[in-house]
């Protein structure tokens, strides 16, 4: 692979690919990596019937690919000979009927790459969402039901080998993982009751008494500045799978703090939950919604879709879950979503 | 057919859904998924048997039926 230093150097690239006719789970255009290029984290491997690229992420690569149509197979194969050791990320989106994004899948998948997640695209509009404002209550306190076992993805047993290396936390049983969205896209889930508090639980707040189980009071809910962008990235990185969870760096995060797009809710000087957004003119999306265990069935997820329904200016907001996340999809399609017939599969090679 | 309607058929063989000929904001508003951009730029230059530009290769080209029939018109 060659580094990428330039999005002249890499528009050639892509311009490249597009003669193949490609199919590609990849950004249209080379300013859509414009973020990995400030950070030096983009190279790239031209194959002889397509195109890779590998954003360097924090333990792990996140590849794009461009294939060129009916030969997915060998250029998946080339692909996965091609990379030297580490731990690859590649996610995909599709309908049913896109057949060469389902050939390119197979083709990973005949070259090594494993199947970790499938995510599910959900959407509702703003007046939809404003509907159901009162079908939730932020005093609801159910605990999410225990999903059933075999809605429990089983750990990948390379995951749980890398668990130590990348702290990383499979989704405890009985959880309801949050499943962001990658495809240039973001998703939420909730997280149902964990057994124990994040790790860094301590990290996020200054020493406080235990949380109590008030209201989830919507004066608590503010725009998170950046100076909370390190313990919010703390909270995210509790919550969700750090491979499949798309995590923003903190200097992302604090970015998107300073853009408006992270709102927190706060209790007892705590960051007791966060919403992680992405903004394209009149659309939002959710990127990451997470709840401190502490405060957990408390409604405290709702009432910050709640506060997003009625604040944020916007037509329609997209999210991406886990379809077997059931507790996260049932609260989603409560507050007003609707599943769309948009997929998406995340694959996982560790060489 | 001018090359706008070929424009317009080749697009919206690719995204039948979208309304070619009244969005203006195909890439701004995400009218277009980063695929269908790929589909119908990589479509367009193989039924017209054009290569763009490094530079032609911008959001703001692309954000309009009118906008890509210029683009397409400038090669030929």
């Amino acid at each position: 692979m060659e580094n990428i230093t330039s999005e002249k150097q890499l528009s050639g690239l892509l311009l490249h690919a597009l003669r193949l006719r490609p199919v590609t789970n990849g950004r249209a255009f080379a300013a859509g990596y414009r973020g990995a290029l400030e950070r030096g984290a983009l190279s790239a491997a031209q194959l002889s019937c397509g195109l890779a690229l590998a954003e360097q992420r924090e333990g792990f690569m996140r590849l794009h690919f461009w294939f060129a149509k009916g030969e997915e197979e060998k250029a998946a194969a080339e692909l996965s000979a091609g990379l030297c050791p580490g731990t690859y990320v590649c996610e995909a989106a599709y309908r049913p009927a896109d057949e060469a994004m389902q050939a390119a899948l197979d083709a990973l998948q005949s070259s090594g790459f494993s199947p970790v997640l499938q995510r599910v695209r959900m959407q509702a509009y703003k007046e939809q969402l404003l509907g159901r404002r009162a079908a939730l209550s932020p005093s609801e306190s159910q605990p999410a039901p225990k999903p059933r076992e075999d809605a429990i993805p089983e750990p990948h047993p390379v995951l749980l080998q890398g668990a130590a290396d990348l702290s990383r936390k499979l989704p405890p049983e009985g959880s309801c993982a949050v499943q962001p969205n990658a495809v240039g896209i973001p998703s939420a889930d909730l997280q149902a009751p964990a057994h124990s508090a994040p790790k860094h639980q301590a990290d996020v707040t200054n020493l406080s008494p235990a949380p109590q189980a008030d209201q989830a009071h919507p004066a608590a809910i503010r725009q998170a500045g950046p100076a909370m962008a390190a313990a919010i990235c703390r909270l995210f990185a509790s919550c969700y799978d750090p491979l499949t969870g798309c995590l923003p760096t903190e200097e992302e995060l604090a970015a998107d703090c300073r853009n408006g797009l992270v709102q927190v809710l706060l209790r007892n000087g705590r960051i007791a939950a966060a919403l992680h957004l992405a903004r394209t003119k009149n659309i939002l999306e959710i990127r990451h919604i997470a709840v401190d265990p502490a405060y957990r069935g408390q409604g405290l997820a709702s009432a910050l879709l709640c506060s997003m329904a009625e604040k944020e200016d916007f037509e329609k907001c997209i999210l991406w879950t886990s379809p077997e996340n059931r507790a996260a999809v049932a609260l989603y399609e409560k507050t007003g979503f609707q599943t769309q017939d948009y997929f998406s599969k995340v694959l996982f090679l560790q060489i | 057919m001018n090359i706008r309607e070929r424009v317009k058929e080749i697009a919206s063989s690719v995204c039948p859904a979208v309304d070619f000929e009244n969005e203006k904001a195909l890439i701004d508003d995400q009218i277009l998924e980063s695929l269908d951009i790929v589909s119908i730029v990589s479509e367009l230059m193989y039924e017209f048997e054009i290569q763009l530009d490094v530079e032609d290769l911008a959001p703001e080209n692309f954000n309009s039926l009118d906008a890509i029939a210029e683009l397409v018109e400038s090669y030929l």
